[in-house]
Formats: C-alpha cells, structure tokens, sequence
C-alpha cells in the first residue's frame, strides 16, 4: 500500500496543493457562506479534473473510474450544500 | 440478514458486494447525495417556517462577556469595566445598523464609524473602542478569540476604559443566518486614562483626538480611526460585525434581517456541521477499511484510488471545522 503511494508521490504533492490553496480561500471568506460554496465546487471540480487525469497518465482510466471520481466530487458538494444551506440558510 | 452481517456487508469488501463496501458502491453514494440535498432544502424550509424548531441562536450573553472580560483584565491587574447602557445601546444600534445594510465591518457602507452610535447613544467619551464578532455559539470562545488577536487584545485590555457596553444580536448577514456580538468600550473622563501600564495597550490602537472632535475612519475597512487634534483624548477602534436594524442612537432603521432573540428547539449550524462531519466519517472509514482488506487479499479491482478520495474527505472535513468557526473583526 505504502509503495503505491510512494509511486504517486509527485500526483498527491499536487493534490495537496490545490487543497491548501482551496483551504486559504475559504478560510479567508468567513464572512461569505455563498462564496466559500462557491469555491469549493471549483475545488471538488479541479479534484475530478485531477482524479481522471492521474489514471489517464497511469494508462488505468476507465468509464468506471470517472463516475467514481464524478460521485465523491459531488457527494462532497452536497455534503457542503447541506451543510450551508441546512445549517446556515444560504 | 442479521445487524452484523448488514454491516460486514456496508463497509467490508466482501463476495456478497462484489469485493467493495456497499456503501462505496455508485447506487448507495448517489442515494446519500440526493439524500444531502433534499435535507439541505428541507432544513432551509424548516429555519423560514418553523424558526422555534431549528434556527441560529448561540448561548452568548451580555453578563458572561462582562464577567469574562473582567476575569482577563484582573488577570493583567487592570480595574474591572463596569456595563453601561448607553453603551449597550449604541452596540445594539451598531448591531442593527450592520443587518440594515448588510455589512460586516466597523464602518458601514455610507461611512457611518462606530463613533457615530456612541455619541448618538449619549455616551460622550473621551476614549471609545469597538470590538465585533460573529457566528460563536459561547461566550468563552468569542473571548478567546478576542484574546488571541493582538488588536482585539488591546481593547479588551486597555487602562483607558471604564464602561463597556454588549449586544448580542441574532439575524441574516451576507446571506447567511449568524449572531452577532459587539463589544463597545469607552470613558468619559481623562482621569479615566491612566498611562497604559503594560505594552498592550500601545498606541497602535488608540488614537488621541479632541473631545468634540469626530473621528474619522482611515483607509481601513475594518478599522476606524480618529483624527489627532489639539487636546489629547481618546478613541479607540476596533472590530466589526454585521447586523441591521434599529440605531437606538439616531432612530430606526428597517431591517428585514433581524430575527428575534429566542433559542430554537435545535441549532441549525451545530446541528448540520455534526451530521455532516458525521457522513464525512463514515466514508472515511468505509474507504480505509477497504483499502487495507483488499490491499491484504490481493485483490484486483478497477476503481479509483482510496487515498485520492481519503484525502478530498478529510479536507471536506477540515473545511467543516474552518465554516462553523465564528470571525472577530
């Protein structure tokens, strides 16, 4: 497990760099539940963008694949969506 | 099927879920995200209709922050403030004035400085300051947070202040259902100014202007200034929040998004960032368990990776905590 990882190590460092930039965003637009939603649909959007193309270099991209990243992208959506919307009213 | 083996059957590959935990498989996540959405639309309908049932309100009261904020400046042997109305009404009417207009900031959009509800309240001061928070659901935390920022610091700590005045205030700011706390402090006397006697209380933070002169704001949007005169006296400045409605100081203002103070059966945003983080979990979970099952029986699948998912969730988690944290200005 920990040797696959260690193959992808340069694929994580860049997910890890849109998530900390997607963080100070967020983080810096407290006053504006609208606008961190906002952001973070772009986030989870770049992080289907990221997920297909990380199988695409590895020559392991399938249908499957992309509706799986698709449904984690947007089941983290809607965990925001509820989470503002439901417990904010935004 | 038994509890157990339902659960074995939920997050363990196993032959039964074609070696993937039920709960990872496409039909189960798309059910929890319609599941999310119809329940962030319904709980937004519940917080218009049935306000008494789930709504905002947080546990902050005018007496705590009073006794809390003494507890620091004894801690720092400075004398105690003591709540003064007018200044609580010009709190309230700052309060008000930001759901009004919709602004968190110590200035409102048409320049209006936190100067302007003191003296309107009566309160003719010598050294003012302000201090704002919003979205806290304690009084312990908004003090902390005052506490851990150097500016805010300042005024809770400074020798230049007698009285201090609270609002608590409950409405729709920015779109968003929130509470807010404004912290307005004040003297009306020079003998009240003593020198600062620790670094804190540096002039950084107060400025000295005339007594009848009126402050202006500086560049700063979260900040408002007084401009120095002839006569060393005081003002001080300091945090914004957002709020609407009546200035006490200078007569009403309509505001649409002032809701009433009075506590829900249910708090919205403790209510919905538990069940959230609650899913968030719950995912984690199920994807770490499969990846080291499948990792241990050798497995061959062709789905995506785990840990790519691990870490999107954890961040969402992350962000969870980050959204909920109250903001002092």
């Amino acid at each position: 497990m920990f040797k696959k990882i260690n193959e992808h190590v340069a694929y994580y460092i860049s997910l890890i760099v849109i998530f900390a930039l997607g963080a100070f965003l967020m983080s810096s637009t407290t006053s504006n539940k609208q606008l961190q939603m906002l952001i973070f649909v772009i986030m989870a959007f770049f992080y289907v963008i990221w997920g297909v193309l990380h199988h695409f270099i590895n020559h392991e991209l399938s249908s499957k694949i992309v509706v799986e990243y698709i449904l984690i992208g947007t089941l983290g959506v809607a965990i925001m969506f509820f989470l503002l919307k439901g417990g904010f009213g935004i | 099927m038994n509890m157990k083996d339902f659960l074995h059957h939920l997050f363990l590959p196993h032959i039964s879920n074609n070696y993937r935990a039920k709960l990872l498989h496409r039909k189960s996540i798309l059910v929890v995200i319609a599941v999310l959405f119809f329940a962030g639309f319904s709980f937004s309908a519940i917080r218009t209709s049935l306000p008494s049932v789930l709504g905002t309100f947080s546990d902050i009261s005018s007496e705590q922050l009073l006794l809390l904020t003494n507890q620091k400046r004894q801690e720092n042997a400075l004398p105690p403030l003591s709540l003064n109305q007018q200044l609580s009404n010009a709190a309230s009417g700052k309060a008000n004035d930001m759901f009004a207009q919709n602004y968190w900031a110590h200035n409102s959009p048409d320049g209006k400085t936190p100067w302007v509800f003191i003296k309107g309240a009566g309160y003719n001061y010598i050294y003012a300051g302000e201090n704002l928070a919003r979205g806290f659901t304690n009084t312990q935390d908004v003090i902390n947070a005052w506490m851990a920022s150097p500016e805010h610091r300042k005024n809770m700590l400074s020798a230049n202040y007698q009285n201090v005045g609270y609002a608590v205030e409950t409405g729709k700011l920015n779109g968003e259902d929130t509470v807010l706390v404004v912290e307005m402090l004040g003297s009306t006397a020079l003998a009240a100014a003593p020198a600062p006697t620790n670094q804190l209380a540096s002039k950084t933070q107060q400025e000295i202007i005339t007594a009848t002169s009126t402050p202006v704001p500086t560049s700063s949007p979260n900040a408002a200034e007084a401009t120095p005169t002839s006569t060393p006296i005081s003002i001080v400045q300091k945090v914004v929040p957002p709020t609407s409605l009546g200035n006490k100081a200078g007569g009403t203002v309509l505001d649409a998004n002032k809701k009433t103070n009075f506590k829900p059966l249910i708090n919205s945003a403790t209510f919905s960032s538990d069940v959230s983080k609650g899913v968030v979990a719950l995912f984690i979970f199920a994807l770490i368990l499969d990846m080291i099952v499948i990792e241990r029986r050798k497995v061959i699948r062709l789905v995506g990776h785990n840990m790519d998912h691990i870490l999107f969730l954890s961040l969402i988690m992350l962000l969870i905590t980050l959204i909920v944290r109250g903001a002092i200005v």
